[in-house]
Parts: C-alpha cells; sequence; structure tokens
C-alpha cells in the first residue's frame, strides 16, 4: 500500500519547545554540587596556596617562595618527586596495559561474564590497609609465593617482595587495576560491534582493525583511565610506608610532605609540597587530555543507532 | 541523478568487464548451506544460483535467516554446512578480509572517527593502493553517489540518506566481485526510501555488480530485483523474478508476502480440473484455484484472495456471492480499504472505488482464478 505508507511517513512538526523563566533559572540545580566544590576543595586549596606563601621559622624571611625553593634545594625532598614518578608511571601504564585487552574481551556478555568482572573489581572494596596485611603475609619470607619459590626450586632463598619498591609497585598494580578497568569497560561496551565487522570486510586484518578502528575510537576511553590511575597512583601514601622503604626507595611524595606537617609541624613547607604534586598532577593530566583531544572524540556508533 | 553523468568508481585502465548484465563473472553458487545458532535452525539446505551481474533479493520476515545467509556469504559466520561457490571457487578458506565484497550494512557502520572520504578510501588503504590512486578513486566513488563535496565531513554531520550514500561508495570503492546489502534502506523515511531504491538500481544498472539485497519489504524486492528469493523459517521458499512470485506465487506464505492479505483455512470439497471447491469452517463455500497442486479432497487447506480482487456489490436485489457487513473504510488515496466481514465472522479486507457507509450489507463475489487455494504450510 504505497499510498497508506506515503500517508504515515508525512514529516510531523516537532514540539515546540516550551521556556519556562530566564535562563539562569536551568542553571539552579548546579547550585548545591558548586557549593560542595567551592567548600570541599576550592577553599582547601586556595587556603593551602596562601600557606604555602608564607614561610615560617627560619625561611620567614627569606621572601613568599622559600618553601618551594627549600625544597627543590633538597636533594632527598626533590627525590621524592623521582620516587614517585617511576611507581605512578609504570604502574599506569601497566594496568592500562592489563586491563584494556581484558575489556575489550568482555565488553559483549560472555557465559560468566558477571563473575568475572566480580572478581576483577574485588580489590576496589578492600582498603589499602587491608590489602597491604595481606601482601605482608602472602609476598613474606613465608608466605605463599615464597613457599612455592623454594618449593619449585625457583629460587634458592626467599625473595624480597615487600618493604622495598616491589612491594608498592605490587599493591598500587592490585588497588589501582579495578577502576582502570572499569572505565575502560564502559567504553569498550560502547563500541558498535559492526565497524569491526565492516573493517573486516573491507580488508583489515586485525592489527589494522585495532589500531585504525578500535584504539582511536577507545582514545577518549584510555585517556580518562590514565589520568584516573596516575593521580591516584601518584598521592600514594599508606602502602608506600606499610609495603614499601618509607625511609629510602618509597618515600613519595605524599610522605614527604606528610613529615613536613606532622614530624616537623611546618604547615607552609607541607602546603608547598603539596602545591608542587598538584602541580606535576594537573600538567599530566593536561598531557593526557591534549593528546586525547587531538585524537578523535565523538560517538562510537557508525551511522544511525 | 541522471546516469549520463556517472562514471565507474574505479578509473583503472584495466580491462573492466562491460557494465552489462548476465556478465561471466560474480556467478556463485550455494550449496547445501545450514546454520545453527543454539536451538535456532537460522538456515537449512539452502540452495541458490545466482548469475553474474544478477541482483538478488533474499525477502522474508525477520529472523527468517535472509541476514545469516548474507553474513554466511560476507564470511561474517561460519556455516555448519554446505559451501559457498564464487565463479567456481570455494569460498569456505577465504577470511572475509580477503573476499573483497562489498559490504553495505543495515547501520551502515560508517567509522565515526573517520571523514567520509578517509571512510571511502579504508577499503583501498587495506589494498596497498598508492595515495594519488586512493585520492583519485575516493573521488570518483564519492562522484558515483552525488557526495563529492562532503569528504571532509564527519559521518555524523550527514543525514541518513547521506550517509546511506557514504556507505554505498565505501563499498563499491574497492571493486568488489559482490555487493552485499543488507536492508540498507530501513533506517531511512519513506520519501527517501524510494529515493535511495531508485538510486540503488541505478547503480546497478551501471556497474552491473551481482548484488544480494537482503530485505523484508516485498516492495522493495519487487522493484530492485532480477530474482526474488523467498525466505522462510531459514529455508528457501520460492526463486522467481518479480513477476513470477508476485503474479504466481506457489504458497500461502509467499501468496501473504505480495498482497494476498485474505487468507483463510478452508477445507477441500471438490476438486474438479483446475478448479477446487473449498468451504470455510462456517460455512461459506468459494471456488478457486490450486496453482500447486497438492490438494485433495476433504484435505485442509488455505485460501488467499487480494483485496482487489473481491468485487463488492450492495446487497440490495441481487443472488450469488457472500452476503457481508461493512466494518470500516479507510481511504488510502486511489481507493478505499473495508473491513467487511461475512455472515460467518470471517473478516475480509477489500478495496473499493468508493466508500462504503460502515454496517453496510453488500455481497462479496471472487472470480475463481484470483482465489488461490494452497495446502496448509
Amino acid at each position: 500500500m504505497p499510498q497508506a505508507a506515503t500517508a504515515r511517513g508525512a514529516s510531523v512538526a516537532a514540539p515546540p519547545t516550551r521556556r519556562t523563566g530566564p535562563r539562569w533559572v536551568s542553571l539552579l540545580p548546579l547550585g548545591p554540587a558548586l557549593l560542595v566544590v567551592l567548600a570541599l576543595f576550592l577553599y582547601p586549596f586556595l587556603y593551602g596556596v596562601q600557606l604555602s606563601l608564607h614561610p615560617q621559622g627560619t625561611l620567614a624571611r627569606a621572601g613568599t617562595l622559600a618553601d618551594y625553593a627549600a625544597f627543590f634545594g633538597d636533594a632527598r625532598e626533590r627525590t621524592s618527586i623521582w620516587n614517585t614518578l617511576r611507581l605512578a608511571v609504570p604502574v599506569t601504564v601497566l594496568d592500562l596495559a592489563l586491563a584494556l585487552p581484558l575489556a575489550y574481551r568482555l565488553r559483549r556478555p560472555l557465559p560468566g561474564q558477571r563473575v568475572i568482572t566480580g572478581l576483577l573489581v574485588i580489590p576496589m572494596t578492600l582498603g589499602t590497609v587491608l590489602l597491604a596485611e595481606g601482601m605482608l603475609e602472602f609476598f613474606g619470607p613465608a608466605g605463599w609465593v615464597n613457599k612455592s619459590l623454594l618449593a619449585l626450586h625457583l629460587a634458592a632463598t626467599p625473595v624480597q617482595f615487600v618493604h622495598n619498591y616491589t612491594g608498592v609497585f605490587i599493591s598500587l598494580l592490585i588497588a589501582d587495576f579495578p577502576a582502570v578497568f572499569l572505565v575502560l569497560l564502559g567504553y569498550a561496551s560502547g563500541l558498535d560491534p559492526w565497524l569491526d565487522r565492516a573493517a573486516r570486510t573491507l580488508g583489515a586484518g586485525w592489527w589494522r582493525r585495532l589500531s585504525r578502528v578500535t584504539l582511536p575510537l577507545l582514545a577518549p576511553g584510555i585517556a580518562a583511565a590514565a589520568a584516573l590511575s596516575f593521580v591516584a597512583t601518584f598521592s600514594v601514601f599508606p602502602s608506600a610506608v606499610l609495603v614499601g622503604e618509607p625511609a629510602g626507595s618509597t618515600r613519595v611524595i605524599a610522605l614527604a610532605a606528610w613529615q613536613a606537617a606532622y614530624e616537623r609541624f611546618d604547615y607552609p613547607q607541607a602546603s608547598a609540597i603539596a602545591m608542587v604534586m598538584a602541580a606535576i598532577e594537573l600538567v599530566f593530566v593536561a598531557l593526557v587530555l591534549a593528546a586525547r583531544y587531538r585524537a578523535y572524540r565523538g560517538p562510537t556508533i557508525g551511522g544511525r543507532p | 541523478m541522471s546516469a549520463e553523468t556517472v562514471v565507474r568508481p574505479s578509473g583503472s585502465k584495466k580491462a573492466a568487464p562491460p557494465p552489462a548484465r548476465g556478465r561471466a563473472i560474480g556467478r556463485v553458487e550455494i550449496r547445501g548451506l545450514a546454520k545453527q545458532f543454539g536451538d535456532v535452525q537460522a538456515l537449512s539446505a539452502f540452495d541458490l544460483d545466482v548469475h553474474g551481474g544478477e541482483f538478488m533479493s533474499l525477502l522474508g520476515p525477520s529472523g527468517c535467516g535472509k541476514s545469516t545467509a548474507l553474513n554466511c556469504l560476507a564470511g561474517l559466520v561460519d556455516p555448519d554446512a554446505g559451501q559457498i561457490l564464487l565463479d567456481g571457487e570455494d569460498l569456505a578458506p577465504v577470511p572475509p578480509e580477503r573476499r573483497g565484497f562489498g559490504v553495505v550494512f543495515q547501520s551502515y557502520a560508517l567509522f565515526p572517527h573517520l571523514t567520509v572520504g578517509r571512510n571511502v578510501a579504508f577499503g583501498l588503504e587495506m589494498l596497498g593502493v598508492p595515495p594519488d590512486a586512493v585520492a583519485r578513486r575516493v573521488r570518483q566513488a564519492l562522484g558515483l553517489v552525488h557526495l563529492e563535496n562532503l569528504g571532509d565531513r564527519y559521518p555524523a554531520q550527514l543525514s541518513g540518506g547521506q550517509q546511506q550514500r557514504v556507505a554505498l561508495a565505501r563499498a563499491l570503492v574497492i571493486e568488489p566481485r559482490l555487493l552485499l546489502m543488507d536492508e540498507p534502506l530501513s533506517n531511512l523515511d519513506a520519501k527517501l526510501r524510494l529515493e535511495m531504491r531508485l538510486e540503488i538500481r541505478r547503480l546497478h544498472q551501471t556497474l552491473g555488480l551481482t548484488t544480494f539485497y537482503v530485505t523484508h519489504d516485498q516492495e522493495e524486492a519487487l522493484s530492485l530485483s532480477d530474482r526474488i528469493a523467498l525466505i522462510k523459517d531459514g529455508t528457501l521458499r520460492q526463486v522467481g523474478t518479480p513477476e513470477e512470485v508476485y503474479l504466481h506465487p506457489r504458497s500461502a506464505f509467499v501468496a501473504n508476502f505480495f498482497g494476498y492479505r485474505n487468507l483463510f483455512r478452508v477445507r477441500v470439497a471438490s476438486v474438479r480440473g483446475g478448479r477446487v471447491g473449498v468451504v470455510t469452517p462456517r460455512g461459506l463455500r468459494f471456488d478457486g484455484t490450486a496453482p500447486s497442486g497438492g490438494v485433495a479432497e476433504g484435505t485442509d487447506a488455505v485460501a488467499a484472495v487480494r483485496p482487489e480482487d473481491v468485487e463488492v456489490r450492495g446487497a440490495a436485489g441481487d443472488v450469488g456471492g457472500i452476503a457481508a457487513r461493512v466494518e470500516f473504510a479507510e481511504f488510502v488515496g486511489d481507493a478505499f480499504e473495508c473491513s467487511v466481514a461475512g455472515d460467518d465472522g470471517e473478516l475480509f479486507v477489500v478495496r473499493t472505488p468508493a466508500r462504503w457507509t460502515p454496517g453496510a450489507p453488500v455481497v462479496l463475489r471472487v472470480d475463481p482464478d484470483r482465489l488461490l487455494v494452497f495446502p496448509p504450510e
């Protein structure tokens, strides 16, 4: 019945959009969230900035930037940045590398998918302290890992896994994985499966489908996960103390700030260190976001959904 | 949209086959194809021969297996049994990325992160075509679908009809041996659908590619195809030219697809030569024809008649015919479609030049040649 079809296909006028008041009214619901941000984030931040610019004690007369100068002038303090970076960057990269194939594989419902996803997310529910305690047992000299290594003759003496860089690295890797995985899973399950098939019929093998279609479309998710992971690992504190070597290789920047504040009671110095920390995180996030905006952003569905 | 301005997408110097029908290449033989998904037999004992350059529609209701057949051709689904031969070559060992078929998906599946030009170029780049040749062929392919000026846009910036054209250009630019289309027009509105239908017809007449076209829309199939394959429950029910399947359906299923909107259960009362007398459960009697045989006295059957083949007259005075009453009348542009209820409550859809008032008593008559009687499915 072509006649009937044409009649039904006739365009219907869009309903008129209704405006109930001036433009600012629609922004009102933002209010409470804005208040929380101001009270819990912006105020402490600005307070910290001004605190860091008012040195006390012997530095009081050395100018407003004396605490920053003191931090960068002291090799031990300066090294805390390096100590943190060499944890945060490899952990972020490795977590991304581990989570990406898993998230891609689990993007479509599979038998047992819920169980697998649940298991992968469990570390999120453990606190850092609980995780550290578990690690001390499990990776300790008399723990399962070393017992297995000895029994299999892979090691002659117990391997030192904790109270050093390795301990903090493993702890961060485990604690950080769920967030990275969940962010990537969200993006991966939004991928249109037909794009992969289309690329296939156009002659693309698995590597070129991955590099030309899948990864570019996942770039926003990878950027978000990388930023989240870096910020979380760069501010590492408890595990650096509990399973690390806080006096040496894992004296991270957060620990330096803590020692300034609560061992030397030098709040301006602690604030200055915290500002350095914030600046580094900001630079990393800015770099990641810049890379992301250079890549594609937009829908991950080809054509009309 | 005149055919004269059209260029071949290839532009290559090699001896291109003439864009004529019935080419020697692109001949497809499908033998005993079967595929099962879980408990569902999506396709079974599916045989189909397609000549080079032929436009073959796979027509059937949703879930009938037509898309599975297309995906087997594309290589995206591995059949459980059977084989597909292209120009005599078994396709089973050839993965989809090396088949070189143009595929147009229902959702178009355009790469959202690539411009229109890069989308069309994708297949050529995968083939390792040099950049200057890629640029030229992309330009020609976009010209073919009248999108010369949109090469720098992203798919999300295009209308549905334009996206459809990009999908076509992307499939055609690689000079495919087969063109496979899966319900390409189902996401467009009615007006655009008619326009793109002409466009697809034009491209097929110009390029002469062997084309498989999956649709559930009988009008599309009738207007586009050289032949139509009707599929139900994973099996082939009838293959023929549009005229053949429209005029001579061989089963109630096919008849229903091509405008026999009145289907009703009957019992065969008599078979005399070509004439079959049938009775509805409540006792209405009709005379009809059994085009595919298979009906015997005393067996159940299905009678089918088109709305326009039922003659409707006022009840006054006349005898002969079936007494009925008009229930609804719908204006459909060039005629009225009325639902009429026979004395036994059986509802018929009839097409009449005049509007009948609901409740009016009428008499229905059906030419025995136009009432088809089929064995039950």
